[in-house]
């Protein structure tokens, strides 16, 4: 039994100058209710656009979006029951707290009274009710966005927007951020997407991601999903820090088997890949990557550069002509210029199409 | 054994001078310190002639014009430095029993909140219509400030004649109204004419500066305030307006000081009459001083005005002032 | 978000604005080079059918006119030009130079304190009438009274505050580093201000200097008090002219306005983007 999605983006597309820039091509998308989303890509991608259009602020040059079920295009921004965070808060600082949560509810004419409490109600689940009388100028950087959440929620929308939500704080802020919007999200079961460039505000604040670069949607699976076996060399090389390595190879079978074959390397193919020839790209992520002792399917490797990181190291090597990063344990390091042996775990490895760098494995979207 | 001790003490002395330099509040080495002394009295010479004349512009004159109120002098009567000190006498008279001065003084502070008032606002609605896109817009930007342009006598003088009864605003008049009205002959016309006047000549001020702060204005609380529901009105009075009563004030601030002294155009339209029914304070000082020669009481009047005029400006620039210093700073 | 068109109604209310802005100039323009059969017609006239230049050509030689059957103008204007010019341009740059110093001092060395903006305003908040007694009475004593000498003092020092005001906040926005940058490389530091900073302000000093001329061509009050016999402005010359004719030759009159405004509307296109700022005191900059 299917809900009907909180939120569906039905092949969004924006067009600017008359067509010559294309900022939003084809996109698909839905958000089910109680949801977190966050959409993820580098600047330029096209995802402010995406959420400039759900929100109302621009329209799109074709497809349509919905919002329980029924199409939002016809309606002003004003008018769409969508809240949006702004990355700068956009804080009205000449008013207080109070009046800058009560400004949705009182632009709509509701009864003072009502408004008192409902200002009230929202001010206590976000720890502001001792600040109410405060002019919004006065106050911290986690203190501001905690009114402009309150600012939108109080509005009742059915779908919560979030713009760069943790950019703006300092590191001890972020967690605390974090963990608000967590809670938030658990207790009114609001339907939450975040717009993000920042890879580990989203695999850390969303159950799924949605990656867009270059106005496309690349992928949208679960946060995990995206992790291990990325859509698209994009996804592999945007997600992770340091990203997933990609070599370029060949696919061969024969008697025993198939196997992808790069320089200095190789590594067998899962069997739903079945037999396959022709150009390959293999991707590993960096923790799936041990240096040891010469053993079975070990292969020899040329330490080029090691960078401690506390618990972890990240070294880079050099194998055959190709260049990976491993990330090991931080008592292991061997020396720039010495000779290891590395092994892959074969059952992480992704495997894609080196014409249209799509992951060769169907993964559900 | 001796000399080694002379010479580390020679050498302990050498330290001491600069530790003492840095526990100074200023801080620094010593090298430092005689760096930035030049630096000041460098600075020094190079604002001092312009602060010079200043100082002794400004203060020169206004302590003559001090003293001058506290006497009754006038120059038939010999020099100033032989004249009596008369105390607050002229304060008493100018505020107790000089009608025409209290008289001037209402007269000038309505017409400046009269024409302020339609300054502001038709300048501001003009800057909200330059808001929106339209074609030739750099254009009309410069035609429509031309006004401020225009120096005062002369628009004094082309007012004069525009508002003469055979004048092309009496044929206007007659083809819409069917009325000529003789617009200097009555004090209601007259000072409609000196407030149109004022009006023409500086609504561009307010045009200019509302526009530059409504630009002004960051762009996300307003589209935050359109996404939570307000319509434009309420945008406009509840966030954009807000935003910009600093620069408003500002804007009001600087042309109330100038509309206080206003003196040309109404010396050209109509010199203060039909008698005195728009006689300005300015008008009223110059008549005491060049036509009267009564300096010392015409001194006393204007320092009435200054300090009318600071306390004017200083209750106005309260709410914003923190906000203006920072900036100016 | 998308700006939002012209409505027809907005544009009717821009048509009116612009309409009302122009028409005063455009009917003084037209005065001025109407002929004197179209000086005092009733109904007024709007364009003269035959235009002439003959009221420029009376301000400078008085009885042109006299071509008309209009009796000639009592003086020239040609002391009034002159006058003007010399005043103004003299004024404005010693004021400008001064002014120039001032602020660099103001703004890279000494500090600032809260009053000094008010000092600045309260100088013009005194009635000029008020403050030119005192003038007259020194200039009087000194033997500068209605002489050019006099008239260039008052308005260098009327003007300097507001030059100096709005120099500095041009300066403020030039790091510091530029200028140690060229100490560094080996100059003195007068040497680096005039080559260094001078330049890199060069919008501002030029608005800066068209401002205060503005100023200083416009100014009445100090002129006419000032001037008896030796010297004249344009504003003053105006006002006689008023006076002096019973506001009859409106012709020339006109001519002689014409010939004021022009160099300040076209000064006034030149430093538009810096009006805001010169106008409030650098409090609202564009």
């Amino acid at each position: 039994m299917t809900q009907t999605p909180k939120l569906e983006l039905v092949n969004l597309h924006k067009k600017y100058d008359g067509g010559s820039v294309v900022a939003v091509r084809d996109l698909s998308l839905t958000v089910g209710a109680g949801e977190t989303l966050a959409i993820l890509g580098p600047s330029g991608c096209g995802k402010s656009t995406t959420l400039n259009m759900i929100v109302g602020i621009e329209a799109p040059s074709a497809g349509d979006i919905r919002i329980d079920g029924v199409s939002v295009l016809d309606q002003a921004a004003g008018q769409r029951s969508v809240g949006l965070v702004f990355q700068d808060y956009a804080i009205f600082t000449h008013m207080t707290v109070a009046q800058n949560i009560a400004f949705g509810l009182s632009v709509r004419g509701m009864a003072r009274s009502e408004i008192k409490r409902q200002v009230g109600e929202t001010a206590e689940m976000l720890g502001l009710s001792s600040q109410l009388n405060t002019r919004a100028d006065t106050l911290g950087g986690s203190e501001l966005q905690r009114v402009a959440i309150g600012r939108t929620l109080v509005t009742k929308p059915a779908l919560l927007l979030l713009d760069e939500p943790l950019s703006n704080l300092e590191t001890e802020m972020r967690a605390t951020m974090r963990r608000e919007l967590r809670r938030l999200q658990k207790e009114i079961g609001l339907t939450i997407v975040y717009v993000t460039h920042d890879q580990i505000e989203a695999l850390s604040l969303a159950s799924r991601i949605a990656v867009m670069s270059e106005g496309r949607l690349r992928q949208c699976a679960a946060t995990h999903i995206v992790y291990e076996q990325p859509a698209h060399t994009f996804v592999a090389g945007f997600i992770g820090e340091p990203p997933m390595n990609l070599v370029l190879g060949a696919f061969e079978t024969d008697a025993n088997g198939a196997r992808f074959v790069a320089e200095g390397l190789q590594v067998a193919l899962p069997q739903a890949l079945g037999p396959r020839q022709g150009q390959g790209i293999l991707g590993l992520r960096p923790d799936a990557i041990r240096l040891s002792e010469a053993f079975g399917d070990s292969f020899q490797a040329d330490v080029l550069l090691v960078e401690p990181r506390g618990a972890e190291t990240v070294i880079t090597f050099g194998i055959g002509g190709a260049q990976m990063k491993a990330t090991v344990p931080a008592h292991y390091s061997p020396e720039v210029g010495t000779r290891v042996n590395v092994v892959f775990d074969p059952a992480r490895a992704a495997f894609f199409s080196a014409e249209t760098n799509y992951n060769l494995m169907e993964t559900t979207p | 054994m001796a000399d080694k001790t002379l010479h580390t003490a020679a050498l302990r002395i050498e330290p001491a001078p600069q530790e003492r330099a840095t526990s100074d509040s200023t801080g620094g080495s010593t090298g430092a310190k005689i760096a930035r002394r030049r630096c000041k009295r460098f600075a020094m010479g190079l604002a001092a002639p312009g602060q010079l004349i200043s100082i002794f512009v400004l203060v020169v004159s206004l302590l003559v014009a001090l003293v001058m109120s506290f006497t009754l002098w006038s120059p038939t009567r010999g020099s100033l430095f032989d004249a009596t000190f008369e105390g607050l006498f002229n304060y008493e008279e100018l505020l107790i029993y000089d009608t025409r001065f209290l008289e001037a003084v209402g007269r000038t502070v309505a017409f400046s909140v009269i024409c302020l008032s339609l300054e502001l606002v038709i300048g501001l609605g003009l800057a909200l219509i330059f808001l929106r896109e339209f074609k030739g817009k750099s254009a009309l930007f410069s035609t429509l400030l031309t006004p401020m342009m225009v120096m005062p006598v002369v628009v004094g003088y082309t007012f004069w004649m525009l508002f003469q009864s055979n004048g092309p605003i009496n044929q206007i008049s007659m083809f819409l109204f069917g009325a000529s009205p003789a617009w200097f002959q009555s004090a209601g016309l007259a000072w409609t004419a000196v407030i149109v006047t004022e009006v023409w000549h500086w609504t561009p001020l307010f045009f200019l500066i509302m526009l530059s702060g409504l630009n002004s204005i960051p762009e996300n609380p307003v589209r935050a305030a359109v996404i939570l529901g307000a319509s434009s009105r309420q945008i406009f009075w509840r966030v954009v307006l807000p935003m910009l009563k600093p620069i408003i004030i500002v804007a009001l601030v600087i042309r109330a000081i100038e509309v206080l002294k206003l003196f040309d155009e109404v010396f050209m339209l109509t010199r203060g009459g039909p008698s005195t029914s728009t006689e300005t304070i300015s008008l009223y000082i110059y008549k005491l001083a060049f036509q009267d020669f009564q300096l010392a009481y015409g001194a006393a009047a204007a320092f009435l005005v200054l300090i009318g005029t600071l306390v004017m400006v200083h209750v106005l620039l309260a709410p914003v002032r923190d906000q203006l210093l920072g900036r100016n700073n | 978000m998308p700006k939002k068109p012209l409505t027809p109604l907005l544009a009717l209310m821009l048509g009116v604005a612009l309409v009302l802005t122009l028409f005063p100039i455009f009917w003084i323009l037209m005065t001025s080079i109407k002929p004197p059969t179209d000086w005092n017609t009733s109904p007024a006239t709007w364009v003269p059918s035959d235009p002439t230049l003959i009221n420029f050509r009376t301000l400078f030689d008085p009885e042109a006119i006299g071509a008309f059957g209009v009796g000639g103008v009592s003086e020239s204007a040609t002391a009034a030009v002159f006058g003007s010019l010399l005043t103004s341009i003299t004024a404005t740059l010693i004021a400008v130079c001064i002014g120039f110093f001032a602020a660099i001092g103001l703004s890279r060395y000494a500090k600032i304190n809260r009053f000094t903006p008010l000092m600045i305003l309260s100088g013009r908040m005194f009635p000029p009438a008020a403050i030119a007694v005192p003038f007259v009475i020194i200039f009087a004593t000194v033997g500068l009274i209605d002489t050019y000498a006099g008239l260039i003092a008052i308005y260098v020092a009327i003007t300097l505050p507001f030059a100096t005001w709005m120099l500095k906040s041009f300066v403020d926005e030039v790091p510091r580093e530029v200028e140690e940058a060229a100490m560094v490389d080996g100059r003195s530091r007068m040497a680096a201000h005039l080559t260094v900073t001078g330049p890199l302000i060069k919008g501002g000093l030029f608005a800066t200097t068209l401002f205060i001329f503005i100023l200083n061509w416009s100014e009445f009050m100090f002129a006419l008090v000032l001037s008896y016999t030796n010297i004249e402005t344009i504003p003053v010359r105006l006002s006689k002219y008023v006076t002096a004719t019973a506001g009859t030759l409106y012709g020339v009159q006109a001519a002689l306005a014409v010939l004021a405004m022009a160099p300040l509307i076209v000064a006034g296109f030149l430093i538009q983007k810096h009006l805001a700022r010169g106008m409030t005191f650098g409090a609202v900059k564009r």
